[in-house]
């Protein structure tokens, strides 16, 4: 007699994995994404080039912390967070407003998954992360996001000058991101040397 | 709060960790060159051993280089808030050369790396 086995599809199956933590994980992720953007154009506005880019762009190191600290979430949360900003960013570009925040946020995910080598799944620790790692990420994932911000304004012929922009929004990634990087490191070291001393009173 | 749960904040706290270390090993002066390391080595392991070395008796080390440039990397070291000078317990005058927590938690970092490597 044969019989009929319904099982779950394979897309619920990997829902049912999806935790509170998780969720939690995007909403802070969302919160950071649209904080940072809202804090750099309120400080760099005068370094704005054309629309959505700009010379110094630091969100894009929130970006790459966000998606190292939080993985897949992580990146969800930042994409959402651009849902939030891309509509008052590309007012009447329907593909721009829809595509572009999926490329902001998953851009320092794919970094992360291939300088990381993060073939099969994700490192549950960041064991390969060193300082070179870090650097190598920050600068493939704004080739990432610069690359996939101009593929997507050709396409929808936002824009006009493509590789002006392409090299404006990756110095702005890059600088942005760095200038973050060394900043958090100036603070982490004083943060050390005040623990120390506070030691040894 | 659940098994699940805990892990993951545990996997999160160790990403924080990773990340701040590489944070502040990002370039900027703040690197162990091999010849720093070497003096290192010398340093925790005469410390380890229930001997440490005072300022005087490291630069007597030739195999390091030479008095001088001892005093500089020794100086460096510090800098880096690797090794500190504390009072011996016999002698007030004489200072000896301690790792600091950082020294040990690098050695610790390189232990656990070699037994990872190994594994």
């Amino acid at each position: 007699m044969m019989t009929l086995t319904i099982t779950m599809p394979r897309t619920l199956r990997a829902l049912q994995q999806i935790r509170w933590i998780h969720l939690a994980y995007m909403v802070i992720a969302a919160v950071l994404g649209l904080g940072s953007w809202w804090i750099n154009g309120w400080v760099f506005q005068n370094f704005e080039v054309s629309s959505g880019i700009n010379l110094i762009y630091w969100p894009h190191g929130i970006r790459v912390l966000t998606v190292l600290l939080f993985g897949l979430p992580g990146a969800l949360g930042l994409t959402l967070s651009g849902f939030l900003v891309s509509p008052s960013i590309y007012s009447d570009q329907i593909w721009m407003t829809v595509l572009a925040p999926f490329v902001s946020g998953l851009a320092p995910y794919a970094a992360r998954r291939v300088i990381l080598l993060e073939r099969t799944s994700e490192s549950p620790n960041l064991e390969r992360l060193n300082p070179k790692t870090l650097i190598s990420l920050v600068t493939l994932s704004a080739l990432f996001n610069a690359g996939g911000h101009t593929l997507l304004r050709i396409a929808s012929g936002f824009g006009e000058n493509h590789p002006a922009e392409f090299c404006a929004m990756l110095a702005g990634d890059l600088l942005g991101a760095l200038t973050l990087l060394f900043g958090l490191k100036l603070l982490l070291l004083t943060w050390d040397k005040l623990l120390h001393s506070a030691r040894q009173a | 709060m659940s098994k699940d749960t805990k892990s993951e904040l545990l996997s999160l706290y160790f990403r924080f960790t990773a990340l701040t270390d590489s944070l502040k090993g990002l370039y900027g002066g703040a690197e162990l060159t091999p010849d720093l390391e070497a003096l290192l080595q010398v340093l925790c392991s005469h410390w380890h051993a229930g001997s440490p070395l005072s300022v005087r008796q490291v630069m007597q080390f030739e195999r390091l280089g030479s008095s001088a440039t001892i005093f500089k990397r020794l100086k460096r070291l510090r800098q880096m808030d690797l090794v500190m000078l504390l009072e011996a317990p016999d002698d007030p005058r004489k200072r000896q050369i301690v790792p600091t927590t950082r020294a040990l938690d690098y050695f610790s970092s390189q232990a656990l790396a070699i037994r990872a490597a190994s594994a």
